[in-house]
């Protein structure tokens, strides 16, 4: 494990974007630069320290998305990252708030990267708005409160 | 001054015999501590053609197949990818890298240019490491760590305009020093210090902190010989120079940027750093040379058993879907902890709890390729890392190749923070590089006018390893449990080690793994 000094880090309150952006030309793998407009999300990830995102939507799709994948359909390599689409342990909220805040086996623990109000949106979005999961959004602020570990 | 000397007689070493000789140079003259690397392992007694399993070729696998072999094991090792190395990985021209989720990337790197997405660095004291480099023939080079010419940036302070490391780091020890040799002067530390401890620790205030003889701080000559001249001096008519003014304490202090002025002093960055010449693999390869032919490429293992009697596998073979098996006495098992975990296994209670304690960091590196080495023409730098707030964390700039002409790739960014990996993670290729781009613009502007490729690697996304290295939660508890040898299994690998993410954590695990496991075949 690496110990590093870091910067303190405060807002990054305005980005600035110079004119960077890709189109990728998919038979060659060689991209152009030619403007870079973000998209409101994407204004909004790096918008500060931390995860500046605060709709379960865009939670899941700036974070969790990358090993359970953007429908919720999980992956498979070597290891699985497993689908939460469609998966019946999302039915009631506890489950997934004991997982995002203390982590499950290889998975690491959110408890430091997301508040009490993001947990609950993004559990919330797993139920109710993700593919063809249709619980009913039944996570709380104060649950995830009582739920983070001591 | 014994210690000038010896360093004079280390840089001619380096000069004229290359760093492997720089390096038996160094640890004969005892300027190295020991590691806990003892040397080449020795294996006696005759293990009577027991048969070993071993999960994983990577570096850990691979020094565990090499040393088993000769000390006359019957070896047989499983590898999910197609070839050796594991995380000791570096992507080239030619090469495509297919993360999950599918997006494939192609690299095109001109010639030899590289980036190694996982190790890239080696300390010094990682005498196992270099120990195997020299064994078995993998040139070595520096690996520049520091460079004083190059950048710390912060996007909030001097209008986001990145400032030399040497200005940074000379006016922040000079000012510290200054305000240190004034309170010990005007008698504010005397509780603390002897009068013979006061005279001398202001003299090696002004000595280290270029202070004068008021010990202030201040532009001038003096100074301006650690942080650089206003105008450098020159020859002719207009040779003479100027001396360059000091950024104020104040401004320093609450740039944050002395956040990365120790980096370079960490145990594990201290110069001189080494990296093979042509890529971080060299180790990978030169191992798969000796033990190739023990390893079965394409191979997941889905299964691991034991009993009393042995060890039974069951792995898929990844271009046919057929599944195989095979049996061995005993099993080395460095297949990483959060892929471990996944696996149909009947490991012991405790064993188990130790996996499942241990989770994957995330972490993000781009490959950035540029027409011309811009770094080195248009700034002086040569090597070494620029350190920005901006979510790419750094730039670290080739060690090898210097001063030529043509496309160059460089690092460009390597993530640590949390929700910054995570969020690079989710992105898709595409859109990493774009957001590298971006921010490496605000310390390069070049950037944009001289862009020619790139690749990233997110590891949660790297199909083989889920995650960059491994955490324990809880490692008092459960870390003794996953060194232990589990019946018929032993585990190794970084994570199984105190030098987590670091290769030499991957050997020295394996090495430790093999010696207490031959010690049980031998002597029961």
């Amino acid at each position: 494990m690496r110990h590093q000094a870091r910067f303190p880090r405060t807002a990054l309150t305005v980005l600035a974007f110079s004119a960077v952006a890709l189109n990728m030309q998919a038979d060659q793998g060689i991209p152009e630069i030619t403007s870079f407009e973000p998209t409101p999300l994407e204004k909004k990830i790096f918008d500060g320290p931390g995860v500046t995102v605060t709709s379960g939507e865009e939670i899941y799709s700036t974070l969790c998305a990358g090993c359970h994948m953007p429908k919720g359909e999980g992956a498979v390599g070597g290891g699985m990252y497993p689908a939460l689409a469609g998966n019946d342990k999302l039915e009631y909220p506890d489950y997934a708030v004991f997982i995002v805040l203390n982590g499950y086996k290889a998975m690491p623990s959110f408890a430091h990267t997301l508040s009490d109000e993001q947990v609950a949106a993004v559990v919330n979005y797993l139920q109710s708005g993700l593919g063809e999961n249709s619980y009913e959004s039944a996570a709380t602020v104060e649950q995830v409160e009582l739920s983070r570990p001591q | 001054m014994e210690g000038a000397t010896r360093r004079s007689a280390l840089a001619l070493i380096g000069a004229t015999a290359g760093s492997a000789a720089l390096y038996a140079a160094m640890k004969s003259i005892r300027h190295v501590q020991p590691s806990s690397y003892k040397g080449p392992i020795r294996l006696d007694g005759d293990p009577k053609g027991a048969k070993v399993l071993i999960l994983g070729a990577g570096l850990a696998g691979m020094v565990a197949a090499l040393e088993l072999r000769s000390a006359g094991y019957d070896v047989e090792v499983l590898e999910y990818r197609e070839k050796a190395g594991g995380r000791c990985w570096t992507l080239r021209g030619g090469d495509t890298y297919t993360e999950l989720g599918g997006a494939s990337q192609k690299v095109s790197f001109k010639g030899d240019n590289y980036i190694n997405p996982g190790p890239w660095r080696i300390p010094y004291d990682h005498h196992g490491v270099l120990d195997y480099c020299q064994r078995l023939g993998v040139q070595l080079e520096p690996f520049i760590q520091q460079n004083h010419n190059a950048y710390i940036h912060n996007s909030k302070a001097f209008g986001g305009k990145p400032q030399r490391f040497k200005h940074i780091a000379t006016d922040y020890r000079g000012q510290t020093s200054e305000l240190l040799a004034k309170a010990v002067d005007q008698n504010r530390l005397d509780d603390m210090l002897t009068s013979e401890d006061r005279e001398a620790l202001i003299e090696s205030l002004r000595a280290t902190g270029a202070l004068d003889d008021t010990n202030s701080y201040k532009a001038g000559d003096l100074t301006s010989r650690y942080r650089g001249f206003g105008k450098p001096p020159g020859a002719g008519f207009n040779g003479a120079p100027s001396a360059s003014d000091p950024i104020s304490l104040s401004e320093i202090l609450q740039s944050g940027m002395w956040g990365r002025l120790a980096d370079a002093d960490l145990l594990d960055h201290q110069m001189p750093m080494f990296q093979p010449v042509g890529g971080m693999d060299m180790i990978a390869q030169a191992f798969a040379r000796e033990v190739g032919d023990l390893i079965r490429f394409n191979s997941k293992v889905v299964s691991l058993q034991q009993d009393d009697d042995g060890v039974k596998v069951a792995y898929e073979d990844t271009r046919t879907g057929d599944t195989l098996t095979a049996q061995a006495d005993w099993c080395v098992c460095t297949v990483p902890f959060s892929i471990l975990g996944q696996m149909d296994h009947n490991l012991s209670p405790e064993l188990t709890a130790a996996v499942n304690n241990v989770f994957y960091r995330g972490s993000a590196k781009w490959g950035l390729e540029f027409k011309r080495r811009f770094w080195e023409q248009d700034e002086h730098i040569y090597g070494g890392i620029s350190y920005t707030d901006l979510p790419i964390e750094m730039i670290s700039y080739p060690s090898t190749g210097l001063f030529t002409k043509g496309p160059a790739v460089l690092l460009g960014g390597y993530t640590w923070d949390d929700a910054q990996a995570y969020e690079f993670n989710a992105m898709q290729p595409e859109d990493r590089i774009k957001w590298a781009l971006e921010f490496g613009s605000k310390l390069h502007p070049q950037y944009l006018e001289e862009f020619k490729t790139g690749v990233s690697v997110v590891w949660h996304k790297v199909p083989w390893v889920l995650g960059c290295f491994g955490i324990w939660r809880d490692k008092e508890a459960h870390y003794a449990n996953a060194v232990k040898i589990d019946n018929r299994v032993v585990c190794a690998g970084e994570h199984v080690s105190y030098l987590g993410a670091w290769l030499e954590g991957a050997i020295e695990s394996s090495l430790d793994a093999i010696g207490r496991l031959h010690d049980k075949v031998i002597n029961g």
